[in-house]
This record gives structure tokens, C-alpha cells and sequence, in this order.
């Protein structure tokens, strides 16, 4: 079945949706040449809604023109340039989340294939991939989703790793030298059956030549408190990590559960959705107290660690995936 | 949205996680009104809520002669009710250095008004 025939609407961003047809022009100038990124963008964020169940497409539409689009060409751009940092940085950097996670991993997709596109099926491609990022998201938090992407790809130091990922390789600094001695192999290799000396002398020195990979540091402004840890579908878990309950008995009655970290005195609210419940009362959900709290504006902490107000949909943070 | 049912989906989200910015008592009538309603992920709304016929209030079980905001931060866990007895949980807030005391106001009533606005 063609991608028309399911329903999908046809602007033309993507051709006839019956084969891969390669662009006629990579020039600077077209939709898949240098220039053509922001093109590129909008026509994956175009088909993207086309690529939902057409139950929720005039949902997800009437987000763009509520500001999603905007926020979504403006990380989506971000995402792009991004690519050259690692997975695992990509998605710690972008999202707070783990490179496993199922809408992280379409949305990397999404972002290689909306910079390499060389063709409206490539373009189409990438929609697919952004239409199932938003569906694990669900569209109900893809809103907020987006707006904490956008916040989080306008950080200093984010903006900063993905320069830094795209500057070219200084070749006095970071040329792979032989450290591992010839002689040291050799004595391997005498040692030992072939394959496995040549298993064992190539980790080696892929171990000496490859940099050693360091976490990433969090290099933000100082305003930004730092709140990198794990907050799991189980609250219980957090217990096994060391955190402590100090839950009210009233509050444990009414689904909440309160813990504190006795290393850094962070203290974090699960509150127990209800399913078929409306708004937060149906979700599961989390909430970091802001210890510098001065008052309802900076009452709680998002999940990147801003201030944000009591009541704002920032301080209601999904569990971790 | 009608106005019933939009009373009965803001009671079903049992006020959670909104702000309480009024608590006051007046003869027989308690007003309470909250601040940061969401009823989903879009809508939002400030509610007043007036209970009459009140002739008892407790707070952790213990009798309230003068109903008083106790810090001017209230984070709502839940507001619900019966057909007479209508419970608030509630956790106030004080800063510098910052606590956060759990509390839980039952009234004693015999009709009640809901009044919602949206919030911009």
C-alpha cells in the first residue's frame, strides 16, 4: 500500500510516494542541497503528520499552529547539527535520556536522515521515523517534549559540544600514533595460537589508540542546578540506589511517595497516576523539590534542572524510560 | 464544554498538584480557591470553590476554630468529597531553608459551589 493510500495527505514534499527518486538538484540552492536543511525540516515535520494514525493528525496539526512547529524546525536543526556527537552524548545532551531509549533512537534516525537526504522517499523516511518518536512520546506530552528539547538544545554548553563535535580534526593534536611497540606484538604472537594472539594484540592496541570515553560533564551555566539522576518507573528502585523515603502517611494515601538522597539532600515526589484519570491525576509522575527555593516561582526543578513555578507543566517530569 | 461536566472533570483530577491561593472562613462558609487546575494537557483553569453549612472543621483530626492559611504556598495532593464531608490534603510550603509540612483539613458540609475560570 503507497503511502497515499493510507490516507496520508500529498503536498508534494515527497513526490508520488511510489519510488526513491533522486534529486535532480544538489545544488546550494534546492530542498537537498547545502542550503536546504530548513526545507528539509519542514517537509519532515509536514510528513510527519501525514505519518500518524488519522485519528490524531488534525491533533498533532493544530500543535504545530500552537507553536510546536517553530519549536520542532528549531531543535530539529539543533538535532542535525548534533549527529557528530556520540549516541550516548546525543541523547543525554538533547533529551536527559539514554541512547536505548525507543523515541531517542527514532529521532537520531530521524535527525541523520533529514541532514543526508538526497531524495523525497529519504525525506519521507525520516517523517516515519519522527511520527513514531512521537507516538512513544504520546502526543499528550509531545508538546512539553518539545519544549524542553528546545530549551535543552539552546544550552550554552550543549551548543557548545555539538561545535566542538563538528570542528575538523586538528592533525598535530589527534592523529592515531603507533603507541603499541612492534616488538611487544611480536612477543605476543610467539606466545600464543594465531587467531587468538591476533585477537588479543588487536584489543590491545585498539585500547592504547582509541581515547579512553569519559562521561560527559555537564558544563552549564551555574544557575542550572545539576539533577542527572535516574528517576525510574518504580519508585521503589530509587530506594535500591540508596535514596531514602520520608513519605507522610497522608500523603502515601493519596499516591504520593516522597525521597530524599542523603548524599546530596535532593528531594523528589512520585505521584501515582490513576489510570482513566484526566491530567496528572492519570500519570504517573515526578516532582524535584528546588532546595534554593525562594518562593511558588522556583518551587520545584524540571528535569533539566531549571527552576520552573509551582503548578507549570515543567515540574511535572515523566518517569525515566 | 458545559459547565457540569466541566465541574465534574475538574473534581476528577482531585485538584492535584494546583495551588491553593485562598482558604478562608465566613460564618457557615468555608472559600477555597486554587490556582493551576489542569484538566489536560492544554487547559488550565482557577477554581473557587465555596462550601456551605459548614459547622465542623478539623486539621489532622483536631478541631479548627479560626481557619488560616499556614504558609502562603499550599501544593494541593488532593481535594475530594462526599455527599457531606468534603477533605483537602495539602502540603505547605515555607522557604529559607525550605520545609514542606503534609496536612489534611476535613469539612463537615452541606452544599457546594464550584466556579471555574480559565487560566491564562
Amino acid at each position: 500500500m503507497s503511502w497515499e493510500d493510507q490516507g496520508r495527505q500529498y503536498h508534494m514534499w515527497f513526490g508520488h510516494g511510489t519510488a526513491p527518486v533522486k534529486a535532480k538538484d544538489a545544488s546550494d540552492d534546492g530542498i537537498f542541497g547545502r542550503n536546504g536543511l530548513a526545507q528539509r525540516i519542514q517537509a519532515v515535520a509536514h510528513g510527519a503528520v501525514g505519518a500518524l494514525p488519522q485519528a490524531v493528525r488534525a491533533r498533532a496539526a493544530a500543535q504545530y499552529d500552537a507553536g510546536n512547529l517553530e519549536r520542532l524546525s528549531e531543535a530539529m536543526t539543533a538535532w542535525s547539527r548534533g549527529t557528530k556527537l556520540g549516541v550516548d552524548e546525543f541523547a543525554e545532551r538533547f533529551f536527559g535520556r539514554t541512547a536505548d531509549d525507543p523515541a531517542v533512537k527514532q529521532l537520531h534516525r530521524a535527525a541523520l536522515s533529514v541532514g543526508l537526504a538526497r531524495s523525497h522517499a529519504e525525506l519521507r523516511e525520516a517523517s516515519d521515523q519522527l511520527a513514531d518518536a512521537m507516538q512513544a512520546i504520546g502526543l499528550d506530552r509531545w508538546p512539553q517534549f518539545l519544549a524542553d528539547a528546545q530549551e535543552r538544545a539552546r544550552d550554552p554548553a550543549t551548543v557548545a559540544a555539538v561545535d566542538k563535535s563538528r570542528q575538523p580534526p586538528d592533525p598535530g593534536k589527534d592523529a592515531i600514533r603507533p603507541v603499541y611497540p612492534l616488538e611487544t606484538a611480536i612477543r605476543i604472537g610467539v606466545a600464543g595460537s594465531a587467531a587468538a594472539v591476533a585477537r588479543a594484540a588487536g584489543g590491545a592496541i585498539l585500547r592504547q589508540l582509541l581515547p579512553r570515553k569519559s562521561p560527559p560533564v555537564y558544563e552549564g551555566p551555574k544557575t542550572i542546578k545539576t539533577t542527572k539522576f535516574s528517576l525510574p518507573p518504580k519508585p521503589d528502585d530509587l530506594l535500591r540506589q540508596g535514596w531514602k523515603e520520608i513519605t507522610h502517611p497522608k500523603e502515601l494515601a493519596n499516591g504520593r511517595r516522597v525521597f530524599v538522597n542523603p548524599e546530596t539532600n535532593q528531594t523528589v515526589e512520585f505521584d501515582k497516576g490513576r489510570p482513566g484519570e484526566p491530567a496528572w491525576r492519570g500519570q504517573d509522575h515526578y516532582h524535584i523539590r528546588n532546595p534554593d527555593a525562594t518562593g511558588k516561582g522556583d518551587k520545584y526543578l524540571s528535569r533539566d534542572g531549571l527552576p520552573v513555578p509551582d503548578g507549570s507543566k515543567r515540574s511535572h517530569i515523566p518517569a525515566d524510560r | 464544554m458545559k459547565t457540569m461536566e466541566l465541574t465534574k472533570l475538574i473534581e476528577r483530577t482531585e485538584l492535584h498538584d494546583s495551588s491553593l491561593v485562598q482558604m478562608a472562613r465566613e460564618g457557615e462558609s468555608v472559600h477555597l480557591k486554587f490556582e493551576n487546575v489542569w484538566v489536560d494537557d492544554e487547559n488550565c483553569y482557577t477554581v473557587s470553590i465555596t462550601l456551605g453549612g459548614v459547622h465542623d472543621i478539623t486539621c489532622d483530626d483536631d478541631v479548627v476554630n479560626d481557619l488560616h492559611m499556614e504558609t502562603e504556598d499550599g501544593g494541593v495532593l488532593a481535594f475530594k468529597r462526599s455527599d457531606t464531608i468534603a477533605e483537602l490534603f495539602i502540603t505547605w510550603t515555607s522557604y529559607k531553608p525550605r520545609v514542606d509540612e503534609t496536612r489534611s483539613y476535613k469539612f463537615d458540609y452541606t452544599t457546594f459551589n464550584l466556579h471555574a475560570e480559565k487560566q491564562k
